[in-house]
């Protein structure tokens, strides 16, 4: 039954999707300046996660179409223009690469010019939270050189987790952090946790996971919950029954967070405007990504299914 | 003649603006107040040695001991994270206080080592510049390596950068804080980018940025001669009317969610930097001293 929900659900945010296709594409406005990363945020994350989900081996005919349209889309766009101009756009170019290359093809723009930029120092002219630190890592190990990797585990002692701050002190930044540092520790997924962590400190990992979906639980944040269920499902935390059912309840809070035409809200309080058909794209499209990453990986795996 | 004609009476000025800032933010503190006071803290810790400077210096040590008996640090330092940088300045100069005890910095220890402060996503240069102040206060915060970086890297790097804003000064005023207590983990400091931003201010005409970025090339990443005369000149030309602050950067924006900038911090801490540059040794600038009466 709860199989059947997950995996009803999970074509249900891809119906909307597709639906919504036209509005992940770049918009570029003359006066582009320090906004044009912003511009193309909304394709980059949706190539995020369909290389994700190509990864897990997870296909069928809305993947297959939001794909073919994010290649469009991202063969369209002056790659060189926007890496030129802001140093945290290695990440970007990276994740279009690697976009292009799950799909057998080059990527969309002049690989030297970026080998070119990373020679000069360009992309480390930045100050940036470890986190995005981590980030940068994980971008220039797709691009540069796999030795990149090795830098991950360094970044994630100057993180929060890795400061080990108390866990009642966590903002909702502070919990990107983890949930990102899991994203690259274990690329998406593909790489268990003690390929770069020893193994105490991916079981703290994985404890605290499960500690910070409860506090998040207790909350309002569908987006972040949705991020830490990724994170917990690419960390394989332990199949206890406490575990197990902590999962499905944060499991029922992404579900109820989902209107029938499979948007799903970052916070309850938008969720009335969006049944209405009233709430923007800029509002739901992140969680809606997020979230159909979860239930189709949750349906592929169902680690915890009762 | 220069220190009387200019420079006495910019710091006079400067003393009477700071100590209404001081006042305010301690009768009715706010974030804006707290953000005003660290941008003069962070300029004002990087005089060690200037006389001209010593008013100055001794009423904001003297305020940081009072916050920091009073709690008001340590509640700033629990409010916000992005507060956690300018409390571990205020911090470490509330030591050399007349009125500083060691058991004052006892609560932010045990906050600190209880890990309830200061761990949360911090940028990194930050993060090293928090740990020294604490480490100068004895309390013990490691904030882990730099991967293959180096701060010089991280630093000289941004000329590369198509923009800049005045968060590209507090890097810089950050990086000369590291130099300054020799934390700086045996690198030599960046030349490049504190060069090429003082003469894009003298090209620019921001006034506001010019006789910081001179008073931190003079002192911490080096003034060549060419620079040091057309720096002067320019600053010459930019002294403000008397009873009058430096007016604001242009555009004053920032990038960055982790600190905030107001006009009236801004103006008062230029103004203390150009009076202080002005009131240098001559032989700084290289230039004869004769400048225009300034009372």
């Amino acid at each position: 039954m709860f199989k059947k929900r997950v995996k009803h659900v999970s074509g249900l945010t891809l119906d909307w999707l597709w639906k919504h296709a036209e509005e992940f594409g770049v918009s570029l406005q003359p006066e582009a300046g320090n906004a044009l990363l912003w511009q193309v945020k909304h394709i980059v994350e949706l190539m995020t996660m369909l290389t994700t989900l190509a990864n897990h081996d997870i296909r069928g005919g809305i993947i297959s179409k939001l794909t073919e349209r994010a290649l469009t889309h991202g063969a369209e766009f002056d790659w060189h223009q926007l890496a030129a101009y802001d140093a945290s756009a290695a990440t970007v170019v990276a994740i279009v690469a690697d976009f292009f290359a799950c799909n057998q093809l080059p990527p969309p723009f002049e690989v030297e010019f970026v080998s070119f930029l990373h020679a000069i120092g360009f992309f480390e002219g930045m100050d940036r939270v470890p986190f995005r630190e981590m980030d940068l890592a994980y971008s220039l190990s797709l691009m540069i050189s796999p030795e990149f990797r090795k830098d991950l585990p360094v970044w994630f002692e100057s993180t929060t987790f890795g400061q080990r701050q108390h866990i009642t002190r966590y903002t909702t930044d502070d919990i990107y952090s983890v949930t990102h540092a899991v994203f690259y520790l274990t690329n998406f997924g593909r790489s268990p946790l003690t390929d770069l962590l020893d193994k105490e400190t991916a079981d703290r990992l994985r404890k605290e996971l499960v500690a910070l979906a409860v506090v998040v639980l207790r909350a309002d944040n569908i987006d972040v919950l949705g991020e830490l269920l990724l994170s917990w499902l690419f960390c394989d935390v332990e199949n206890t029954l406490l575990n197990r059912m902590l999962f499905h309840q944060a499991f029922e809070r992404l579900l109820s967070a989902t209107t029938p035409e499979g948007q799903v809200v970052p916070t309850m309080k938008l969720l009335q405007r969006a049944q209405s058909g009233q709430a923007s794209f800029a509002e739901v499209y992140h969680t809606t990504l997020v979230c159909c990453m979860v239930f189709a990986v949750a349906a592929k795996r169902m680690p915890y299914a009762g | 003649m220069l220190a009387e004609t200019i420079s006495d009476p910019m710091l006079r000025l400067c003393q009477a603006e700071f100590k209404c800032l001081i006042q305010e933010l301690e009768s009715a503190p706010s974030r804006t107040a707290f953000f005003d006071v660290g941008a003069v803290a962070e300029v004002l810790v990087l005089t060690n040695g200037i006389p001209e400077a010593e008013g100055l210096t001794r009423m904001l040590c003297d305020a940081s001991a009072r916050w920091l008996k009073s709690g008001l640090l340590e509640d700033l330092l629990m409010a916000r994270v992005e507060f956690a940088y300018h409390v571990a300045l205020l911090t470490y100069l509330a030591q050399s206080a007349a009125s500083f005890s060691p058991s004052d910095v006892e609560v932010i220890r045990n906050l600190s080592e209880g890990r309830l402060v200061a761990r949360s996503e911090i940028p990194v240069l930050r993060q090293h510049l928090i740990a020294a102040y604490f480490s100068g206060c004895g309390i013990h915060t490691e904030f882990g390596q730099l991967g293959r970086r180096n701060l010089t890297q991280i630093i000289d790097r941004r000329v590369l950068r198509a923009r800049s804003d005045e968060f590209d000064l507090l890097v810089l005023l950050m990086c000369a804080q590291l130099l300054q207590l020799d934390r700086s983990r045996g690198y030599q400091g960046p030349r490049t980018y504190p060069q090429a931003q003082l003469v894009q201010a003298m090209r620019s005409g921001n006034t506001n940025w010019l006789p910081v970025l001179a008073l931190l090339c003079s002192r911490f990443f080096g003034f060549p001669g060419h620079l040091c005369g057309a720096a002067f000149k320019s600053m010459e030309e930019s002294i403000p009317a008397p009873g009058e602050l430096l007016p604001a950067p242009p555009g004053n924006q920032i990038d960055s969610e982790y600190i905030e900038r107001t006009e009236r911090g801004l103006r008062l801490r230029s103004t203390i930097a150009l009076a202080l540059s002005l009131a240098l040794p001559g032989e700084t600038y290289g230039v004869e001293q004769v400048r225009p009466a300034y009372n």
